[in-house]
Order: structure tokens, then C-alpha cells, then sequence
């Protein structure tokens, strides 16, 4: 079953919804995903307008990392299709897609090496040849996570849990990606880092008009912050 | 047994020197690769080799290249499935398939590559191999069997090289979709 509702008109009818009117950045035809013969989601028909906040909740094992995946061209539907930009997903060069809809992993994983260099590392790749590295972008960025300078120099073997988690979110930002897909970005970080990091994300998704996430949490406190509306995947029965 | 290399020579009725397949206790069809292509054949003939070289060759070549192509594979595996967490972002990040992996794939042709290089830094210093042993205690001059033998040496290390390369792209390209997807789930499909 597949809820969807805008936060503050939660007595919406369950079942799946058609958003808004006008473009849609994302959208996904009878989608449906199977593991060892059961449907753990299908006939997903979702329609996701440039500049919204989704908020993506559900049980364990409802299949909403594995929905993030699918988005993100990690892995294949069972069934249905998925539509960036007006464009099948099937149509896309997987990694220029990829540098538009990214996916934030809930552990991120990092190479050895300093945080910087991991920031550095996907410049390296054909597809971000045109792009350089500037450092500056992650100033504001650290001092409003209130993390030192230092941060960036630290080891990454040394990272605890939630900073490995911010490295990462930073990593991510610094290409500004049309869609974000965040899988449980905060659950290693204590509350305030947390709030911070949703400030953070607030202020970048404002500055520029059309940025959208989908963000997974179990949180609903903080799914009201994070998010304008809400989809709820249900159960595996 | 009459050195094959003093032997067949251009123009030269090397009959009575070859090392016939019928003088040996091995059944002929063993010892010979009728089927194969006849310019393999007329190569050693003109190079003054036996016929039965490309046999001999692809016994002395194959089996200590499957050893590093078994360790490279297993490397490669084992780092793909202990990694996922490395190379599933860095798809995720905009790169291809190849920009994910490459740096695993390295690590597997190094690791493939160990045995052989292992073995030519000893060979004649900690270790005798068997057939430059052979061809001395059977009289061919000691120079000519070390030259023999670097040939040897040499074409197992690059029978290692290529096999391990070409195993190695067989392996990336089944684990890694044309949409640079990592397939994991085909490698616990095989387990079951």
C-alpha cells in the first residue's frame, strides 16, 4: 500500500496522487519492485514537482532504501518506469543521470585518505572533467554545522558515525544535484546536529528555485520540518 | 632425445632428428594438435621446433596461468562484495562503471600477478626448474638451456598477464551492467 498526503492536510485519502499541475522533475509509471517472488511495492505512480520536499516514511523492510535505489539507477524496477525531466531513465546516460539525482547513502563510505581529498575525488570522473574543486563553498557550510576548519583536513578512518555522515551530505551538496535522495542522512547525528544539518539543507534548497528531495525518515517530528509532503510506503504483507 | 632445435631447419630433412610422436610411450592423438591452425605448425617448423611445441607450450603456460588468474578473480570478487560501500557511491557521484572499479581491478591483476613474478625472482637462485634441470643432465649446453628457459619463464608470465586481464574484463563486465549498475545479486544467484 502506498500512502501520499501534504503535511497539514493529513485526512487526505490514502492512495497514490497525482502532486501538482505543472512540471514534474520526477515521475514513476506502475513501478514496481519484487524480492524472492512478493511485490514489496507496485503500480508506484508518483509525481514529483521541481522544488518540493518529500518526505518518504514507512515500516522496516517497506522497501524505501531499496525505492531510493531505483531512482537512482542502482538497480532496476520489476516493473513500470521511471521519468527524470520528461526523459525514461532508460534513456539517460546512467552516470551524467546520476550527477543530477544523487543518492545519499545511509553509512557512507569513504577512501583512506583526508575528508578533503574525498571531496576532491569525484572530479576525477569523465563526467565532472569540466568542474573544479573550490574549497570556499565548504566554509559557510562548516561554520554553520559549527565544524572546524580542521574538518576538512581530519582522516577519514577517524570520522565518527554522524561526521562520516555530514562529510558525505557535504560531498553531495557541493555539486548542487537537481534531486537529492536521502536515505536517513541524520541517524547518526544528535539532535542539534541535526537541526543544523536541516538548516543547512533548507538554506540550499531555497537559494536556488527547482531543488527537490526525497528524504527517508522515521523522525516524524522531523519529517514536519523536512518536509511539505509526506509518502508512506506500507507493509510487505 | 635429440634437441629439436638443432633439427628441423629450412629446406633441411630433419626426419631422423625430430622426436617422432611414435617413439614416445604417450598415444599419438595426446601429443599432437592435428587440428590446429596449420601456420601454428609451419611458425615451429620454420623456428626449427618439434611439432608437438605448441602442445608442450600450452601445458607449461596454462597451468601456472590459471593460478594467478584464480587468485585475481577471487581477489576481484572478494573486494567487489567487502567494497559495495566504496564503489556504490562513487556510481552515485557520476562515475561510469570502470572509474568505480578500477582501482580494485589493479589490485587483482597485482595480486594475480604475485606468483609469477614470485617465481622469476628465485628461479635459478633458490630454485632449479625442472626442464633447464632436464636439458643440462641430458647434455645441451647450460647457456642454451637458461636462454630456453627465460623463453619459458617469460611466456608464463605473459600467459599469467593476459589470461588475468582477460578473465578479469570477463568478470567486470558480468558484474556490472551497461547502465553502471553493480550486480551482486549474480554472483549469491550462482551460490544457490
Amino acid at each position: 500500500m502506498v500512502s501520499y498526503w501534504k503535511q497539514g492536510n493529513a485526512n487526505e485519502p490514502d492512495g497514490v496522487q497525482t502532486m501538482m499541475k505543472s512540471s514534474f522533475i520526477l515521475e514513476t509509471q506502475e513501478l514496481g519492485r519484487r524480492l524472492e517472488n512478493r511485490w514489496i511495492w507496485k503500480d508506484l505512480n508518483l509525481k514529483v514537482e521541481a522544488g518540493s520536499r518529500i518526505v518518504l516514511k514507512g515500516p522496516t523492510g517497506s522497501g524505501k532504501t531499496l525505492l531510493l535505489r531505483v531512482l537512482a539507477g542502482l538497480e532496476n524496477p520489476d516493473h513500470g518506469k521511471v521519468f527524470f525531466q520528461d526523459r525514461d531513465q532508460n534513456q539517460w546516460k546512467m552516470p551524467e543521470y546520476r550527477t543530477q539525482v544523487a543518492l545519499l547513502p545511509q553509512r557512507p563510505a569513504f577512501q583512506e585518505g583526508s575528508v578533503e581529498q574525498n571531496w576532491r575525488m569525484p572530479f576525477d570522473f569523465r563526467e565532472r572533467s569540466n568542474q573544479h574543486f573550490d574549497s570556499s563553498r565548504f566554509k559557510p557550510w562548516l561554520e554553520m554545522l559549527e565544524l572546524s576548519t580542521d574538518f576538512a583536513r581530519k582522516q577519514t578512518a577517524e570520522l565518527s558515525g554522524g561526521e562520516r555522515q555530514l562529510a558525505a551530505l557535504l560531498r553531495m551538496l557541493q555539486f548542487d544535484p537537481h534531486l537529492l535522495l536521502l536515505d536517513e542522512p541524520a541517524s547518526a547525528l544528535d539532535e542539534s546536529k541535526s537541526k543544523k544539518m536541516e538548516e543547512l539543507l533548507n538554506d540550499w534548497q531555497k537559494q536556488v528555485p527547482g531543488r527537490t528531495w526525497i528524504w527517508v525518515s522515521h523522525d516524524s517530528r522531523q519529517a514536519e520540518r523536512v518536509g511539505d509532503e509526506v509518502l508512506e510506503l506500507g507493509a510487505v504483507s | 632425445m635429440v634437441d629439436p632445435v638443432d633439427g628441423c631447419r629450412d629446406g633441411v630433412d630433419c626426419s631422423s632428428k625430430c622426436v617422432k610422436p611414435s617413439e614416445t610411450t604417450l598415444p599419438r592423438h595426446l601429443l599432437e594438435l592435428p587440428d590446429l591452425d596449420p601456420g601454428i605448425f609451419l611458425s615451429c617448423h620454420r623456428a626449427g621446433l618439434d611439432r608437438n611445441f605448441p602442445a608442450s607450450t600450452l601445458v607449461y603456460t596454462a597451468i601456472p596461468a590459471l593460478n594467478g588468474i584464480s587468485l585475481a578473480l577471487d581477489r576481484f570478487l572478494d573486494d567487489l562484495q567487502k567494497q559495495r560501500d566504496l564503489v556504490e557511491p562513487r556510481l552515485c557521484l557520476g562515475a561510469s562503471a570502470w572509474e568505480a572499479s578500477h582501482d580494485l581491478l589493479r589490485s587483482a591483476l597485482r595480486t594475480g600477478l604475485i606468483p609469477s613474478i614470485n617465481s622469476m625472482a628465485v628461479m635459478g637462485v633458490v630454485s632449479l626448474p625442472g626442464m633447464m634441470t632436464g636439458q643440462i643432465l641430458a647434455g645441451v649446453n647450460p647457456g642454451e638451456a637458461v636462454r630456453y628457459q627465460m623463453v619459458i619463464v617469460f611466456m608464463i608470465t605473459a600467459a599469467a598477464t593476459l589470461g588475468t586481464v582477460i578473465v578479469l574484463l570477463l568478470a567486470f563486465r558480468m558484474l556490472f551492467s551497461a547502465r553502471h549498475q553493480l550486480l551482486l545479486n549474480r554472483l549469491s544467484a550462482k551460490k544457490d
